[in-house]
């Protein structure tokens, strides 16, 4: 965690000298300016590099200086007058807004960000693309301040798009390099090293060497994170040339210092320690005091590792009185840290507990509340050592107190110590739960040390993907196609990727997975209850076509049980006369008669079929689909659906008044379907063909469709042999589907209908059921509009049932 | 006596062919048959003021009864048919609806051949 905040200072390194050197040129220039509007422009520049330097207070200065004298300057009536001279003052007045909300953007962040929103406005109205790109760059810089990255993206996003109109290479560079920044601090390394590069290209164009430097270090620090070492020392090294060229020491000396990360990262300590050592002797020599301490505890890091502690220790003192003359507190407090570890490594506990006060106090005046568990952590350690054991678990339970409770790996640690000294005392009880909780911390670090390799992971491929990319694209010029195959690659690599990682996710939860099993019980429990409540559903919609059936099937049934009653009515009369003509002995009257009951009997047996078949099938619909394929006569099925499903309209509805036609292609073999399930496709399709072409007719009576539209509200039925399939088209003549509509038909509940009308799934189950059978439900529509500009006569909808033979 | 029957269902000619096969041996009623609305109007087309009575149907697939009896009474009107609805759908809207365009006589199925015939005498 030390080596994390040491790192972020390194970062900070280049900027700031990089600012104080300008500084310095500027402050001259200031006393030299002769007019007030070089005066500001000056004020303004001194102010950015202050924060550019993290000097805010030093920025807040410049810049109120500047705003108070633009402010004065656009009152002067003489240059009201001058419009090109009030334009650049208004200009000027804008940045030093600019700059005075970044300076206090730590102070008070809320009216930091109100002042320099204000100047976007301004420019935004303006449409002044200088001052925008400027102002967007800014607010990117000062969202990454606020770790809010995302946002930072988006105005960086800005900021580019108007540094490209503009054609400011110098500035677009600069802005790249920023990008890639925030995409490194998200972890997005590969985007990252992407935009570094593009900032690099654009950086040698405009001929600006600290920027090459900058980016090729920031890209060593992406190979680094990584954990492609060879590469960080390579773009170092290169680095190393410019910075030599340009004869800077103070680039030099950075260099060292992130060679001496690398080399360190890679276990190559010697390396690291002679790249240690070299960034440090430069930079005493640079008199950079701010960065002694820091380099000489690297040096002390490695000397740990060596097992050199005694040599570790007497760096860490040496460090401490760099530190100790800084302005700066905190950086003490590194210090002071490792030095209470080394002498408690080294016995010297008297030492150890003296330096891990002092720490205490100082990270408490600081308010680095993580320090002061550190320090109490040291002192219960001490304590414990020296048998001290009741105020070890006093300093450990005032650590507790103090520690956030997010802080795991603190946590476990000081659970360990407490458990541990209670378990000494004879404390039992304490002790055990002290070891649960102990145990608690472990899961919990263990599962965070998970998630952040999990992520380390992830962007790590990503880079390998990313990088094995540009190398291609850097070897050859590749055609848009190739670059297109390219892409395919990368995702399927990345979906290769995220494969893995989600089994090496599922593995390590598997675990935590176990213990939850209650909570899968209840999961399963809500499963159960959602796969009741869909049958229920579907049967609902079952009963619903159900409703719609009935009246249908009781004016199919109620015409054959006429017939039935007719013919053996009029049988026995035909008896009757028969008998008596036999009598009269007219034989030849008595076989016409006869002829004339067999063939009544014949037509009573008909009807009787056809009654029974139509309560067959709806014993057959109603019943729960057990799913049995049996050979189907395709056209009977809709020949049936489709009466049934006109008498039930016409029987619900007097004003219902549809044709509807069916071609049928008698080559038609039979094919293996759930008859009832098919069946209720036809049914829900015809259906809706009646609805929709009789909808339209209603419309057009009630005048609100053209009078010349009119035709008669009709069905079509068709079957066709088409190859290996068999087609079932039902078309109508109603309004048509609406584009916007045509995607969300077969979703679940979508209906057009009134509410309370349709259940809004009957197209889906239909489409399912289809599906279910090998087929494909098709529909196509032709809405007016489309008709016309087709040339074709009207609007029509036609579902299509498409089935393998087979 | 010419009388048209309407009806969608092929079987009702049998029916009616024995039902009335007496007053039908007798020439005291001509039977034709049509099977729908429009195949009654070309009968009616062609065999202009042959029919007196036409009883119909009104629940067929294309032009419905109740649209043939429109369509009768409003071009046929020196002297207008007679036209009695017969339909397995006895409800009061049906029937004002027929009434309404006209129809003589409104019978629900099944049919009650005795009365109807009887009816058909009273003509």
């Amino acid at each position: 965690m030390r080596s994390k905040i040491l790192l972020l200072v390194i970062l900070l390194h280049l900027s700031i000298f990089l600012s104080a050197q300008k500084i310095q040129m500027l402050t001259t220039e200031l006393s030299n300016a002769k007019t007030d509007t070089n005066r500001l422009r000056v004020l303004n520049e001194i102010a950015e590099y202050f924060y550019i330097g993290y000097d805010y207070t030093q920025c807040k200065e410049y810049s109120l200086q500047a705003l108070l004298l633009s402010d004065k300057l656009l009152q002067s009536t003489t240059i009201k007058q001058n419009a090109g001279l009030s334009n650049e003052i208004k200009y000027w007045n804008a940045v030093s807004r600019v700059n005075y909300g970044s300076a206090i953007i730590f102070e008070n962040p809320s009216s930091a960000m109100d002042s320099v929103l204000l100047s976007e406005q301004i420019w935004s109205k303006a449409n002044h693309k200088k001052g925008l790109a400027f102002v967007y760059g800014r607010l990117a810089d000062l969202s990454s301040l606020q770790s809010n990255h995302q946002k930072a993206l988006d105005y960086n996003e800005k900021s580019i798009k108007f540094y490209t109109e503009l054609k400011d290479t110098y500035h677009l560079a600069n802005i790249y390099y920023q990008r890639a920044l925030f995409q490194r601090y998200m972890g997005y390394y590969g985007d990252a090293m992407e935009n570094n590069i593009t900032a690099l290209e654009m950086a040698k164009e405009s001929k600006d060497s600290s920027l090459v430097v900058e980016c090729l270090l920031a890209n060593g620090f992406i190979y680094m994170f990584v954990k492609e070492f060879s590469l960080a020392i390579a773009a170092q090294q290169e680095a190393m040339k410019v910075a030599t060229a340009m004869n800077d020491s103070s680039y030099i000396a950075t260099i060292y210092s992130d060679m001496g990360n690398v080399h360190m990262r890679d276990g190559k300590l010697d390396s690291a320690l002679q790249d240690f050592k070299n960034c440090f002797n430069l930079r005493k020599r640079l008199n950079e005091t701010l960065y002694l301490s820091n380099a000489l505890l690297y040096i002390s890091h490695i000397l740990l590792k060596q097992g050199k502690i005694e040599q570790a220790l007497a760096t860490q003192f040496e460090a401490l009185q760099y530190a100790k003359n800084l302005k700066e507190g905190t950086y003490v407090l590194d210090v002071y840290a490792d030095i209470a570890v080394s002498t408690y490594k080294l016995n010297y506990l008297q030492q150890s507990l003296t330096y891990n006060d002092t720490l205490l106090l100082l990270s408490t005046k600081y308010k680095n509340s993580s320090y002061s568990s550190i320090a109490l952590q040291g002192i219960a350690n001490v304590n414990l050592k020296q048998g001290k054991r009741a105020a070890a678990i006093v300093a450990l339970k005032k650590a507790i107190s103090i520690t956030n409770t997010d802080d795991y790996r603190n946590l476990k640690e000081i659970y360990a110590g407490l458990l541990t000294a209670q378990e000494k005392s004879g404390n039992y009880k304490e002790a055990f739960h002290n070891a649960m909780l102990y145990k608690r911390f472990c899961d919990s670090v263990e599962t965070m040390e998970k998630s952040t390799k999990l992520v380390s992971l992830t962007n790590q491929l990503e880079f390998q993907n990313k990088r094995a990319l540009l190398e291609v694209s850097q070897e050859k010029e590749l055609a848009l196609k190739q670059s297109e195959i390219r892409q395919q690659k990368l995702f399927r690599n990345l979906s290769i990727g995220s494969l893995i990682i989600v089994i090496i996710f599922a593995l390590s939860y598997f675990k935590r997975f176990r213990e939850k099993r209650k909570l899968n019980i209840q999961l399963e429990q809500t499963v159960t209850n959602l796969k009741a409540t869909q049958k229920q559903l579907i049967q609902s919609e079952k009963m619903a076509s159900l409703g719609e059936l009935t009246a249908g099937i009781a004016h199919e049934i109620q015409n054959p049980l006429n017939f039935v009653n007719n013919f053996s009515e009029v049988s026995k009369e035909l008896l009757d006369e028969m008998k008596q003509t036999l009598e009269k002995g007219y034989t030849d009257d008595a076989k016409e008669i006869m002829q004339d009951v067999v063939q009544n009997l014949e037509k009573i047996k008909h009807h009787g079929k056809r009654a029974d078949a139509i309560v067959k099938g709806m014993l057959q619909h109603s019943r729960k689909s057990e799913g049995k394929k049996e050979p189907t006569d395709i056209n009977a099925l809709c020949d049936e659906y489709v009466r049934l499903s006109y008498h039930g309209l016409r029987a619900k509805d007097k004003s219902f008044n549809a044709k509807f036609e069916t071609n049928f292609d008698a080559s038609l073999p039979k094919i293996n379907i759930v008859p009832q399930d098919i069946g209720r496709v036809i049914l829900n399709l015809i259906n809706n063909a009646f609805y929709a072409a009789s909808q339209n007719h209603q419309q057009k009576a009630e005048g609100t469709l053209n009078a010349e539209q009119k035709k008669v509200p009709t069905v079509w039925v068709n079957t066709k042999k088409q190859g290996d399939k068999v087609l079932i088209s039902v078309k109508d003549n109603g309004r048509g589907i609406p584009k916007e509509n045509l995607e969300k038909i077969f979703q679940p509940f979508f209906t057009t209908k009134p509410s309370g009308s349709g259940t809004g799934l009957g197209l889906s189950l239909s489409f399912d059921i289809v599906r279910a059978h090998a087929g494909e439900l098709k529909v196509e529509t032709l809405s007016a509009e489309a008709a016309a500009q087709a040339g074709k006569d009207g609007e029509e909808t036609e579902f299509i049932i498409i089935l393998p033979v087979v | 006596m010419n009388i048209l029957v309407v009806d969608d269902e092929k079987d009702v000619k049998t029916l009616f062919e024995q039902r009335f096969r007496k007053e039908i041996r007798d020439h005291e009623i001509d039977f034709a048959f049509a099977f729908s609305g429009e195949e009654a109007l070309d009968y009616l087309n062609q065999h202009l003021h042959q029919a007196v009575l036409i009883l119909s149907d009104i629940n067929m697939p294309g032009m419905s009864g109740l649209e043939l009896l429109d369509r009768i009474k409003k071009k046929y009107d020196t002297p207008p048919p007679i036209v009695m609805m017969l339909t397995a759908y006895g409800d009061a809207d049906n029937f004002n609806m027929a009434k309404s365009l006209g129809a003589d006589d409104f019978l629900t199925k099944p049919v009650d051949f005795t009365n109807l015939k009887e009816k058909i005498k009273n003509f």
